[in-house]
């Protein structure tokens, strides 16, 4: 008799954890983003930027 | 921020003028007295031209250049339009400029052609200046132009502020100088990319695998119900052979049957010894083919080759008269495809002209004799092939009529033991047993075929188990990039929540900290009984004590400039306390500006202004005040006396005369002012 397996489907968020420190880097980098772009009326890139500050923090 | 010199060339009405601003901490206000239209609203054109390019004049929009200048000119002559600021930032020196070259076009032409244009940023580095190679950027970081009109104050525009549709204005305002925006920005870009690490999850993340697995885990109950039924079928099978022996020991023992038993047995060990020799021959024929087995296939293209060549060969073709016409041209060029050079008499020529004729046409048809030679060989080898293999299979056609023989043989035997009727021990007949020993022979035989179907449906389903796997581990690659989205996801999500909070709190101590400092500039500018408010919305509102009640104030145009000048002179303000406060803000770090007013007391009563002037100066680090002589004298000129650092007077001419154009001269003592 085989043991039973949990088949995973969905992602929930109970599968996923990140550390307060990762949380405090992402942070502090998108506030920066946002402060070198804060002069202009509209902030172009800044979303590809912060998508990319948390894809090399979280990985 | 501190500004510290203004040089205009041609701006308008200025010619070469300059200003210098009064800098002290004591004496921080500089006034620059002007008559209506002298030019005070064009020196705080020159501001906001610096830094960002734009004007906004009521006359003549278009005209940058100088009249004067432009009058002087001869078309095609080109006049340089420009304004310098000296100022220091954050500790460090700056000059910034910008530049516009005018072209005039014709006699008449007056407002000239713009042809070029640029803006400057040079800062003190080491002893010496050097360029910041973005300057329209570090001009707008250092006054952002959404704060310009703070700044860079009209009077003129003063009553918007207070006007009950400005409340978006004035949190924006609000929000800027406070940093708020900063976390308001950061707080709606990560709900967007949060949403984007959303679709990816949804990219990734699929029933297909739960379906995979199921379907996996089905095959495998499959197989191992197949197992189990293979098991049996083994377990019977070897207990059928048991009864097999028995029944064949029990025909040995018996005198009657012993002897047809054991020649059974001999038949049988040589059967086993025929079938030995046929799966050894099939095992030679596979051989031959895996060796051989090209020649048969690659022949006719090998036969068709060697004919051609066998006739070019006849026809002459081979050698072909290019080799004797290459070794010619060689000689004739005098140079040997080595480089060499072949002169006549020289061995080396010798040796290239004895490559001509027969020894060379010799040495090619020799090759192709023995390609054709080669190639023909190939077709003996054919012929080897087939004999070979005829052979092998011929001996094994003898062992199959062998192995058929002996197999007759055995029958005959047991049909002989089956009509044997003599009783055994066990009061069954020979005969009984025998045809017991053969029923029992057929259901092994029955037993082994199940099992090889069995064995046939195990395989199909491994075969079936192991596409499923590696469709699964592909899955399971997706499935760890749906997880990774999704941390990815809920980072965004959760630093939003964060700074949605910080954004929430900020806001409401922001609110707080400019309502306590509006209230406190307005209570010592305005009546006792009016007292302003920064609402929860952030609304502007004035309210006015009567009785016990406070109602809101109908604004007149007086309370409106009051108010407002109350509102930017204590952002100014909180943005220095901020500043200069240890706070360590991550979104926040507040700053120094100075005010530049233009008429900022147009429209307030002598009271009034006597208090505006009293309290404006307190706010700021450094005040600009452009005003007209009846907007100065009287109370604003009693209170700010004694904190003028600098003080200068537009002295205007209009030009009416022949050759003569506007122009403004900026001169630090009073003469006699044309007009107010």
């Amino acid at each position: 008799m085989r043991k039973p397996v949990r088949v995973m489907t969905g992602v929930s968020d109970e599968e996923v954890s990140i550390t307060r420190d990762k949380l405090v880097k992402v942070r502090e980098r998108v506030l920066e983003a946002e402060k070198e772009k804060l002069h202009l009326d509209l902030a172009r890139g800044i979303n590809d930027e912060i998508e990319q500050i948390i894809r090399e923090e979280i990985n | 921020m501190q500004i510290d010199r203004l040089e205009l060339e041609n701006f308008r009405q200025f010619r070469d003028e300059t200003i210098a601003f009064a800098t002290g901490s004591d004496r921080n206000v500089t006034v620059v007295h002007g008559a209506n239209g002298s030019g005070k609203t064009t020196l705080l054109n020159a501001f906001t031209w610096l830094f960002y390019g734009n004007v906004d004049f009521d006359t003549r929009p278009d005209r940058l250049a100088s009249e004067g200048a432009m009058a002087n000119a001869q078309p095609g002559d080109r006049i340089t339009v420009s304004v310098q600021l000296q100022f220091e930032h954050e500790g460090e020196a700056y000059i910034a400029q910008r530049e516009a070259i005018y072209e005039k076009r014709s006699a008449t032409d007056f407002d000239g052609e713009m042809i070029d244009s640029e803006v400057t940023v040079k800062y003190r580095n080491n002893g010496s200046w050097q360029p910041r190679n973005n300057p329209g950027n570090t001009l707008d970081q250092i006054i952002p132009e959404r704060l310009s009109g703070l700044f860079f104050f009209d009077g003129e525009d003063i009553d918007e502020l207070a006007g009950i549709d400005n409340q978006d204005r004035i949190q924006e305002a609000i929000q800027n100088i406070m940093g708020l925006t900063i976390l308001e920005r950061a707080n709606r870009h990560l709900d967007t990319v949060a949403g984007r690490f959303e679709d990816e999850v949804d990219e990734y993340a699929s029933d297909e695998l739960s379906e995979l697995i199921s379907e996996k885990r089905a095959i495998e109950d499959d197989i191992e119900e197949f197992k189990r039924d293979r098991d049996d079928t083994q377990r019977r099978k070897e207990r059928i052979e048991s009864e097999i022996e028995d029944l064949e020991q029990k025909l040995e023992r018996l005198d009657e049957s012993a002897a047809l038993q054991e020649r059974r047995e001999e038949y049988r060990e040589d059967l086993a010894e025929v079938e030995d020799r046929i799966d050894s021959l099939d095992e030679d024929i596979k051989s031959q083919i895996s060796q051989n087995g090209f020649v048969p296939l690659a022949m006719p293209l090998l036969k068709e080759t060697a004919t051609e060549l066998d006739q070019m060969r006849e026809e002459g073709v081979i050698p072909s008269e290019l080799s004797n016409s290459f070794v010619d041209s060689l000689l004739d060029a005098g140079q040997c495809i080595c480089g060499r050079p072949l002169e006549p008499g020289t061995d080396h020529y010798d040796k290239v002209a004895s490559m001509r004729g027969d020894t060379v046409a010799d040495g090619v048809e020799q090759s192709a004799i023995r390609i054709i030679g080669h190639l023909n060989e190939v077709s003996d080898k054919e012929s080897e092939f087939f004999d070979s293999v005829d052979e092998i299979i011929e001996q094994r056609k003898n062992l199959y009529d062998r192995r058929d023989e002996l197999e007759e043989l055995i029958d005959e035997v047991s049909s002989e033991l089956q009509g044997m009727n003599q009783t055994t021990e066990s009061g069954q007949s020979i005969g009984e047993l025998e045809a017991k020993r053969e029923q029992k022979e057929t259901e092994r035989e029955e037993s082994i075929s199940e099992i090889a179907r069995i064995e046939e449906r195990i395989e199909r389903k491994q075969e079936e188990l192991e596409s499923l796997e590696e469709q699964i581990d592909e899955q399971q690659d997706e499935r760890e990039e749906a997880l990774l989205a999704k941390r990815r996801q809920k980072a965004a999500e959760l630093v939003q929540d964060e700074l949605e909070g910080s954004f929430e709190d900020l806001k409401d101590q922001v609110r707080q900290w400019s309502n306590k400092m509006i209230k406190q500039t307005f209570d010592d500018i305005a009546s006792k009984d009016l007292t302003a408010e920064i609402t929860d919305d952030f609304e502007l509102k004035i309210w006015q004590d009567v009785g016990d009640e406070r109602v809101e104030v109908d604004k007149s145009t007086g309370e409106r400039q009051i108010a407002s000048l109350a509102f930017i002179g204590s952002l100014v303000n909180i943005a220095r306390e901020r500043y200069e406060s240890d706070s360590d803000s991550e979104y926040f770090t507040g700053g120094i500006y100075p005010l530049v007013m233009d008429s900022p007391f147009g429209a307030l009563d002598k009271d009034h202004r006597r208090q505006v002037s009293k309290v404006i100066p307190s706010l700021a680090n450094q005040v600009v005040v452009f005003a007209t002589d009846s907007q100065w004298e009287g109370p604003v000129e009693e209170e700010m006396r004694d904190i003028i650092g600098e003080q200068y007077w537009l002295d205007f001419d209009s030009g009416e005369g022949e050759g003569e154009y506007p122009q403004t001269r900026i001169a630090t003592e009073q003469a006699s002012i044309r007009g107010d």
